[in-house]
Formats: structure tokens, C-alpha cells, sequence
């Protein structure tokens, strides 16, 4: 019998750290760890759970696009699978684009060398001067305005609707989290005490502030025994946003008890 | 009994819940009784089933995308849902404190479009230059056919029909035939591609209705009602070809 799959999408927090990784702080640290890279939590996670890891997470995703991913790779949900989505900060959006490198050679070619349309992925972050390449620069600050709605959070609630709805049908599980502070860990008590919000069990508002680069929830890791890259590696590696080695099994090793809390109690 | 849904813009939602529409007001004097019924509520009848019409004018593919993922809790087994696409470059933006118009207590989103005028919660620069990210570029349209995805397999595991069309010719009707040629896309054994005797604002889809003598309510009316939606013919014939299509599949 075929194992099932645990599926996850989300941005850097959920992708990790791939071997072959070009993000300059993870290429530090592989060489400061001696050429390696630990696994990620939903590799750890994976395999406590027994499961196939199937990880979509991508560096920068907007929640459009994280929705999008989910679209596609939906029809690989199987009875018995388990789904876990990290929605990301809400001021992400993607701009349709064709890039090109500094050669003038297209950054994501077709098989004959033609560029092709891409996602290119917009945030608050204005270090990334290609953005305007592409996009003014107000109309870029007028939509992540207007990104701060409350409706762009209720965007993602009825997402969940409807993944939730093809769970339910199809008979997968599926669990949410959230990187901004605005999306699910603001909700009323009543909402949030949901199965399908992971670890709202431990999770209390207000609680984990000593962490700030990415939300509150993340914070909770921190408190509980993980660490970034950054103190890990006694800060020669300038990341303090991603988790590093302990934060990942941190991570795995409460989503793994949450989870089976719930697998027991269908037992 | 169950129940046919439909989702889409205004040639969905159709004129009866629109009275302030000067068009339909117009048009309601010149033929001096109610409007006739929309293509739904038509088809409903010949169906057998029960109607729950979610068209909204004016609203963007999101917006109708987010309409359905609300309702969908409705859905049973057996039941039918036709999703109507509408023009590429329509999308949806929060209006933020202080509303407009005023009044209003919550925030909520607007429908913009290449025809917004003058609204004072999105700059003109900032609509135009997404208005024209969303005509230049496919991905917008690839990006409703990944809607679809999600749909279809909701659809198939619930165990209810569903059809698509769209009111932008570049909306299914520039797929390739192989792909236009499945069951969810709607009449697509009918349509009607670079006719020039039948463009129309609505593109391949209503020439494709004008073609099988559905017309619109400025044709019934002599063009003394200035409106290019469909009159009492154009919504009779779009339910005739619906009905039989879905027949046939049955």
C-alpha cells in the first residue's frame, strides 16, 4: 500500500532551505556547516508522520499566489492525505511580467529561448528596485494600501472555505497558519479555536513579542526552544528572519503533536 | 428538488434585480409590462429545478471566483452550477475609510473596470496601469482557468454538474479546439469564431445567440433602449441552447 502524502505551501518559512538554495545567507550557512543544510520542518515532519513530502513553499509568495498552488496541485490530494497552508503577509501581491537578465537573456524561457509571462512577486519591500521595472512606484504603494483591508484577510477565510469544502468531499486533512499577525491569530477565540488552525491550542495573542521579523506565531517557536539562522550560528550568518536547525524541529515537532492529537482522537 | 446555480456578472444576474438601471427602466416603459424572465430562471423552469441566481453586475472574475467559494457550502450532489466569466480587465479594490458613497458603515469592494470614472478610492493612474496589466498579459486569463481547477474536482467529488462560459471572447473561446471541446464548457459545439457579421460587445459567446435569433434589447427595441444586454428573445434562445446541451449530456 502506497504511503500518503503531506502537501504544504507557504512562502520561505514553509520552503526551507533546498540544497541547491541561491539565497546568499543559506549559501553561508551550507558552508558553514560544512557543506550541508538541515531539514526543513515539513521533511522532519514527514517523516514522523510516515508520509511522502510533496513542498511547495516558495521564497516571497503572495497569498494569490499561494491559492493559485494550491489550485494546481489539487487534484494530487488523496483520501488519507494531509494539507498544511502558511499564508503569508498580506501586503504581497504579483504583477504579471516578462524579466529579462542583465544580458538581456530571458529570465524564464520557453524551449526555444522565447521569454515567457511570469508571477513576478511585489512586497512592502522596496530593496527590490527591479519592481520598478515593472511597476510605477505609487501605483506599487497604492495597492499594498490597500492590501491593508481587513477584506484582503477575509479573502483568504474564504479560500479556506473552499479548500475546506474539497477536504470535507474528498476526505484529506487540511491545517492553516499564518506569518501575519492579521490573518487568523487576530480572530474572535470562537474562530480560531478550529481544528483546521494549527497549534491554536498554544497559541494566545499578545503572548510572543520577542520575536517580530515574521508575526507572532513565529514568534511562539522562538519561545519554545527554536532559534533563527542568525543566533544559531552565533550571528555570522546574517539571516534572523528563517528558522534555523533547532526552529525547524521545533516546528515539525509541535505541528507532529497537534496533528496526531486529532488522528487519535478519529481513531 | 435541486437546485440549478448561477454565478457571473449582469448577464447572469439578469434585469430583475436592477431597477435602477436606466437602461431597464427604459425598456420596461417601452414595452409597458414586467421585464420578461432571464435565461435562468427560464431554464430553471424547463429543468425542473430550483434557482439561486448569484450574478452580480459589474463584478470581476475574482469577484464571482469569491461569490462561488461562499455559497458553495449549498451545493449537493446532482445539483447544477453555470459560472459565467466577464471581461479580463474588471477587478475588485477595498475601499477604504472614509467610504463612498457615504453612508456606508463598512468597508467593502469595489467593481472597477476600463469604464470607472472619476472614483475617488483608487488613484486613475493606479487603475489604469492595472487595467492594463491585466489586458496585456495571459496569466490573468490562465489564472481563472486555475479557478476552474479547483471546481472541477470539488464538482466531481460532491457529484454536481458544472459549465462554464465567458462574456470575453478571450476567456475559453481562444483555447485551443481540443481543450474548448469538453463537456463543462458550455454550447461549445455551437460557438460561433470571426464571424464579423455578428460582433457584438459580448464577443463569440453572443454572436453565437444573435446567430440563433437571440437579440439584444436595443435590436427589440428599434435601438430606442440603448442597452446591449439581452432582450426577451436573446435570453429565451440562450436557455433553449443551455437546456439542450445540458440534455444531452444528462
Amino acid at each position: 500500500m502506497s504511503k500518503n502524502t503531506l502537501h504544504t505551501f507557504g512562502d520561505s518559512y514553509t520552503e526551507g532551505q533546498p540544497e541547491d538554495c541561491t539565497y546568499p545567507p543559506f549559501i553561508e550557512w551550507k558552508k558553514l556547516r560544512g557543506g550541508n543544510l538541515p531539514k526543513s520542518w515539513s521533511e522532519i515532519l514527514g517523516e514522523k508522520l510516515n508520509m511522502e513530502v510533496k513542498n511547495y513553499g516558495i521564497g516571497g509568495n503572495s497569498n494569490p499566489q499561494i491559492f493559485d498552488d494550491v489550485c494546481n496541485k489539487s487534484h494530487e490530494f488523496n483520501k488519507g492525505d494531509i494539507v498544511i497552508i502558511n499564508w503569508t503577509y498580506k501586503d504581497r501581491f504579483r504583477w504579471a511580467a516578462t524579466e529579462f537578465h542583465f544580458d538581456g537573456a530571458p529570465q524564464y524561457p520557453d524551449e526555444n529561448n522565447n521569454p515567457l509571462d511570469n508571477w513576478r512577486r511585489m512586497s512592502v519591500s522596496n530593496d527590490q528596485l527591479d519592481d520598478f521595472k515593472h511597476i510605477k512606484r505609487n501605483t506599487k504603494d497604492e495597492i499594498i494600501k490597500n492590501r491593508t483591508s481587513h477584506l484582503y484577510s477575509d479573502e483568504i477565510y474564504n479560500y479556506e472555505n473552499l479548500i475546506e469544502q474539497y477536504s470535507l468531499s474528498k476526505g484529506f486533512d487540511v491545517y492553516f497558519w499564518s506569518t501575519d499577525n492579521d490573518i487568523i491569530i487576530n480572530l474572535s477565540e470562537t474562530k480560531l479555536k478550529q481544528k483546521k488552525y494549527i497549534l491554536n491550542d498554544l497559541f494566545v495573542m499578545g503572548k510572543y513579542k520577542t520575536y517580530h521579523h515574521a508575526g507572532e506565531f513565529m514568534s511562539m517557536f522562538i519561545e519554545m526552544g527554536g532559534q533563527t539562522i542568525f543566533t544559531e550560528t552565533n550571528t555570522i550568518v546574517n539571516d534572523n528572519t528563517h528558522f534555523g536547525e533547532l526552529g525547524h524541529k521545533v516546528q515539525a515537532e509541535l505541528f507532529y503533536e497537534y496533528i496526531m492529537s486529532y488522528r487519535d482522537n478519529s481513531i | 428538488m435541486n437546485t440549478l446555480f448561477g454565478f457571473g456578472d449582469s448577464y447572469t444576474q439578469g434585469h430583475f434585480l436592477n431597477d435602477t438601471f436606466k437602461p431597464f427602466i427604459q425598456w420596461k416603459e417601452y414595452i409597458g409590462k414586467e421585464l420578461p424572465p432571464v435565461w435562468i430562471d427560464i431554464l430553471g423552469n424547463k429543468l425542473d429545478m430550483n434557482v439561486k441566481n448569484y450574478g452580480s453586475a459589474g463584478s470581476s472574475n475574482q469577484e464571482i471566483f469569491h461569490t462561488f467559494i461562499q455559497n458553495c457550502y449549498e451545493i449537493k450532489k446532482d445539483d447544477i452550477v453555470i459560472i459565467n466569466w466577464t471581461y479580463i480587465d474588471r477587478f475588485r479594490w477595498a475601499a477604504i475609510p472614509p467610504f463612498t458613497p457615504p453612508n456606508t458603515a463598512f468597508p467593502f469592494w469595489k467593481k472597477i473596470s476600463s469604464s470607472t470614472l472619476n472614483d475617488n478610492d483608487i488613484k486613475e493612474q493606479t487603475r489604469i496601469d492595472i487595467i492594463e496589466n491585466r489586458v496585456s498579459y495571459d496569466l490573468y486569463i490562465e489564472e481563472v482557468y486555475d479557478y476552474q481547477k479547483i471546481i472541477d474536482l470539488l464538482s466531481k467529488s460532491i457529484g454536481f454538474d458544472v459549465y462554464y462560459w465567458s462574456a470575453d471572447p478571450l476567456i475559453i473561446y481562444s483555447l485551443s479546439k481540443e481543450v474548448l471541446n469538453q463537456k463543462k464548457y458550455i454550447i461549445n459545439d455551437l460557438i460561433i469564431f470571426n464571424d464579423e457579421k455578428y460582433i457584438g460587445a459580448g464577443g463569440y459567446f453572443f454572436e453565437t445567440i444573435s446567430h440563433h435569433g437571440g437579440k439584444t434589447v436595443q435590436e427589440e427595441t428599434n435601438y430606442e433602449c440603448t442597452d446591449n444586454h439581452l432582450g426577451e428573445s436573446g435570453h429565451r434562445v440562450q436557455s433553449e441552447l443551455f437546456y439542450n446541451y445540458i440534455k444531452k449530456y444528462e
